[in-house]
């Protein structure tokens, strides 16, 4: 719903948002609808006729049109008014997913063709029963992290037609959305880190040395001991204790191609792909480093900086 | 016959609810206006319940085109040969075929409910006896039924005709205020009159005329009297004044036409108040009669607008009586000695050239008898009236066809049986040819006393004839032969004087009059006639001094504004009651019942031993939850369960049911 900014305003002190909103006469709007209009008009020109006509029975039943209007008016009203509706907490879904926001509503009399309405969609329903009603209705967000879902608006023409009741209720529910995954299987395998990549493997390997062996010709220079060397203790290559399985990284840098989004969407799908076989992993975004760790919940976390990403 | 077995479809719904809704409405405009569009309508409804059953293919294009067409062309034809208005009203009708033919939005049930308003606006401007009036807000009902089904689909078609029986409750008392408090408008702009062919008493009166009206048991007028009735012999309704005689029939003079276009004659009114003290104060509803023409006793002073006296003692209107209508009337029950009208003598004495030499002899011998004297006018019309009497003159509904010349002849002398017009027809003659100036007066005599409602009821089987002779020194003076041949049908009605023969009202064997003697009918016949004389009095005739009247006798009488003043507050204070008593309703129906109250008590305990109850779950669903977290509740809320059920979905005695309902609040508490 777009509404003009004076009006916005005067909405947001009216209908502040909340957890939970009760309908009633302070946030329930009624105007008549087209049908409405067109009863009214017609209403007038049967007046008219009865009038000129000095006929008493044509003008009652302008009169008896004008009677169903006004009653139609407290109908309409009373199918609405009283209806409690509170937001549900809907999981994070996915950019670009339809999240289901659920709505819980509580009638205390039977409500006929309420719609809820909001830019991407529009539910009907009817609750011709006293109870707890859930409601769902799809929402796409408009972007990742943090989404208010707009003012959506309640509405009804039943039963006659001839007014439409609205309101528009605003839930001051947060919803999470995770940006969207595209794949990217080339860096499947981790992508290292992005900056002063030696120094942080020696600390690494440092921390991993295992041992020393004999130095064989295929082996890197880089792992030779080169103190051991220079002591004239002979060729010997450093061991570590796993040489061929380094950390699995994800770096932001490293993954990043020009376009911001893209990245984010690319470590989304790579974070994504950990879950089936519990890896463990870290990720390295511009701000932050996570982990690495491994199993649901970080993966939450991890998502949930991916998604919070400026 | 699949449709049968299965759920009523949506639109299945919603054409059981307006076809009979609309048939009614379609009836009224093939009456009226155009026989076929009942034709038309029925073909595209039950066309469009085929559809809808799946016993013929949806219509294509080109059928719908061809429906429109001729719907077109049956409407442009009705312009052609009848007038604007009416094509309108057929334009609306063919329209509403149309549409039932292919609704299927909201839209389109909210188009078919305005052409309903409007339809059924055009047949009040025509119909508007209570039983039209009933059988119009019928369908209109089913038509708000119908869009409250479009709108709530999972409705049946009973859900659907209750919530609009709630919202008629609802609407009538409010509709009936504002019918009643709403200041009456006078017409803003001239409109085009709904014509139809005038009904009653004609301006021109064949002797034959007046026993065809005694077979219609319509209704004329009713009167209604404010203080003394005068006696049965003197309940003489004049209508109409034929002065002028072509051998065959009797016709309005040119001069009494011409009174009737230049109006008004206030003057001859208000001599009548300065003469005579002796009168009848009543007030006449008048059937539409589609003629300028009123009824009233002799001599009536107008005290309505628009309807004057005529120099021969007619009560005129300026506009035919199209609607029924109602006029107060003073009636002077002494003619006064009127200045004589010297045309009147020519017009009055006026008889054809030749034919029914045989009544001008009768003529010549009484005036040889009673040669030409004042008195003597009397008495060779007393003869003449004797004549009547003493001879063999049959009074009958069926005379015998006379010959088109030599009509009074033949009656004199021939068949000498005839109805009331023949005889002030012969009457008439015969005088005139004696030199005695005479007319010929048609209207309605006696009338029926309605018990009940208080009131007299003139049918068109109490059209009457007689005659009045202008007599020096005493002027219009009112001889009714058809006394002197038969005396009843001045004391009895037609009904009363014809009960045992055939006679009366031939073709209408289920007219509840002619059953008058069984004493369940007569009482029925009564009270309907009273319920309509008084939907009349109430709804039809309210106007602007009725409604002063009411708002008097409601506020007393009180100066303009303070009265405007009391009339606002009380509509206020009526809309404000009318608030409360809603959200009183309102809230009492929201009041949980004391089962629901103790029920939530009883969650509420739980939910201290941590068991919430999720949304939607029914106590038994919490039985599992309850015998792991607090095992000693189970055994109570077993109880409460059976309670709950007891009470809820058994069909108890209340007494019971009270006393489960205290044994659920004592368990409720133990759980505390």
């Amino acid at each position: 719903m777009t509404h003009s900014r004076w009006l916005s305003k005067w909405l947001d002190k009216r209908l502040p948002p909340q957890r939970q909103c009760k309908l009633d006469h302070s946030n329930i709007f009624i105007l008549p609808s087209k049908a409405g209009v067109a009863v009214i008009l017609v209403t007038l020109a049967i007046y008219l006729l009865g009038t000129n006509y000095a006929n008493n029975l044509v003008l009652l039943l302008a009169y008896v049109s004008t009677a169903i209007l006004i009653s139609a008016i407290f109908y309409s009203f009373l199918n609405v008014a009283h209806l409690t509706i509170q937001v549900e907490k809907t999981p994070p879904v996915f950019l670009s997913n339809v999240c289901l926001q659920t709505f819980r509503i509580i009638n205390e009399r039977p409500s006929w063709a309420i719609e809820f309405l909001h830019h991407d969609g529009k539910v009907q329903f009817d609750l011709p029963y006293v109870d707890t009603h859930l409601i769902k209705m799809p929402f796409v967000p408009p972007h990742r992290g943090w989404c208010l879902p707009e003012r959506i608006r309640v509405q009804t023409q039943a039963p006659f037609m001839l007014f439409t009741v609205w309101s528009l209720p605003h839930f001051n529910i947060k919803q999470l959305v995770y940006p969207k995954p595209i794949e990217c299987p080339q860096w499947l395998t981790g992508t290292g880190l992005s900056q002063e990549e030696g120094q942080s493997n020696d600390i690494q390997n440092a921390e991993d040395f295992y041992g020393l062996r004999e130095y064989v010709e295929t082996d890197s220079l880089k792992h030779v001991a080169w103190k051991q060397l220079a002591k004239g203790k002979g060729w010997l290559t450093k061991q570590f204790a796993a040489p061929n399985q380094p950390e699995r990284w994800f770096s932001y840098y490293i993954v990043h191609d020009n376009d911001h989004e893209l990245t984010i969407s690319h470590l989304t799908w790579l974070v994504l792909q950990t879950k089936n076989e519990d890896i463990t992993f870290g990720l390295e975004l511009p701000h932050a480093s996570l982990g690495p760790n491994a199993g649901p919940i970080f993966i939450e976390e991890c998502l949930l900086a991916l998604a919070e990403m400026p | 016959m699949n449709w049968l077995k299965t759920e009523l479809t949506h639109e299945l719904k919603l054409l059981s609810l307006f076809f009979p809704a609309q048939i009614i409405v379609q009836v009224y405009q093939s009456v009226h206006h155009a026989w076929w569009a009942i034709l038309f309508y029925l073909i595209c409804a039950i066309w469009r319940f085929a559809m809808l059953t799946g016993s013929v293919k949806p219509i294509g294009k080109f059928a719908k085109n061809a429906c429109f067409i001729t719907g077109l062309l049956l409407v442009v034809f009705t312009g052609v040969s009848t007038n604007i208005l009416v094509s309108l009203f057929v334009m609306l009708a063919v329209a509403q075929s149309l549409k039932i033919l292919e609704f299927e939005t909201q839209r389109d049930v909210v188009s078919l409910f305005i052409i309903h308003l409007f339809l059924t606006a055009s047949t009040l401007l025509f119909y508007f006896d209570l039983m039209h009036s009933l059988a119009l807000a019928l369908s209109l009902f089913l038509t708000v039924a119908a869009v409250i089904q479009c709108k709530i689909k999972i409705f049946s078609p009973a859900a659907s005709l209750k919530m609009a029986s709630q919202l008629a409750l609802v609407s009538l008392p409010i509709a009936l205020v504002l019918f009643f408090m709403m200041p009456q408008l006078p017409p803003l702009w001239k409109m085009a009159k709904p014509k139809s062919p005038p009904t009653g008493l004609t301006e021109t009166v064949k002797p034959g005329d007046l026993a065809d009206l005694a077979g219609s048991n319509k209704l004329a007028f009713r009167v209604e009297f404010e203080g003394a009735i005068p006696d049965t012999t003197n309940l003489y309704w004049r209508t109409l004044v034929h002065e002028s005689f072509d051998g065959e029939s009797w016709a309005i003079s040119e001069q009494s036409q011409a009174w009737k276009k230049a109006i008004p004659h206030k003057q001859l009114a208000n001599q009548l108040i300065d003469t005579n003290q002796n009168s009848f104060l009543y007030t006449v509803i008048a059937e539409p009669s589609h003629q300028k023409w009123l009824h009233a006793l002799d001599i009536a002073y107008p005290l309505a607008d628009k309807v004057y006296l005529t120099p021969d003692y007619n009560l005129v209107r300026t506009e035919p009586v199209s609607a029924r209508m109602q006029y107060k009337i003073k009636s002077y029950m002494h003619l006064p000695v009127e200045p004589y009208v010297d045309f009147s003598t020519a017009q009055n004495l006026q008889l054809p050239a030749d034919e029914n030499e045989q009544a001008r002899a009768l003529a010549q011998k009484l005036r040889q008898q009673y040669p030409d004297d004042a008195e003597n006018n009397e008495l060779l019309i007393n003869a003449l009236l004797r004549r009547f009497n003493q001879d063999e003159y049959h009074y009958t509904l069926k005379p015998p066809r006379v010959s088109q010349y030599n009509g009074i002849d033949d009656f004199l002398f021939e068949s000498k049986s005839g109805f009331c017009a023949h005889y002030a027809s012969a009457f008439t003659f015969v005088v005139r040819a004696a030199g005695i100036p005479a007319r010929v007066v048609s209207g309605y005599l006696g009338g029926e006393w309605n018990p009940q409602g208080e009131y007299l009821s003139l049918y068109q089987y109490d059209a009457h004839a007689w005659s009045e002779v202008y007599l020096q020194n005493k002027g219009w003076v009112r001889f009714d032969p058809t006394a002197f041949v038969a005396p009843d049908r001045v004391e009895m009605s037609v009904q009363d004087l014809f009960k045992e023969k055939e006679d009366f009202l031939p073709d209408n064997n289920f007219a509840l009059v002619k059953y008058q003697e069984l004493p369940f009918v007569s009482d029925v016949r009564f009270w309907l006639a009273n319920v309509d004389y008084q939907w009349t009095r109430w709804i039809i005739n309210y106007n602007q001094s009725a409604q002063e009247n009411l708002l008097k006798r409601l506020f007393g009488q009180k100066t303009d504004w303070t009265f405007y003043l009391y009339l606002i507050s009380f509509l206020c204070a009526s809309i404000g009651l009318f608030v409360l008593i809603i959200w009183l309703i309102q809230r009492y129906k929201k009041q949980p019942t004391d089962v629901v109250k103790y029920y939530h008590k009883a969650l509420k305990a739980l939910s201290t031993q941590g068991i919430d109850k999720p949304i939607g779950a029914t106590p038994e669903q919490l039985v599992h939850e309850i015998e792991h977290k607090a095992p000693e509740l189970l055994p109570i809320w077993h109880k409460i369960i059976q309670l709950l059920n007891d009470i809820q979905y058994r069909n108890l005695p209340i007494k019971t049911k009270r006393k489960l309902i205290s044994q659920l609040r004592v368990e409720v508490k133990k759980m505390q």
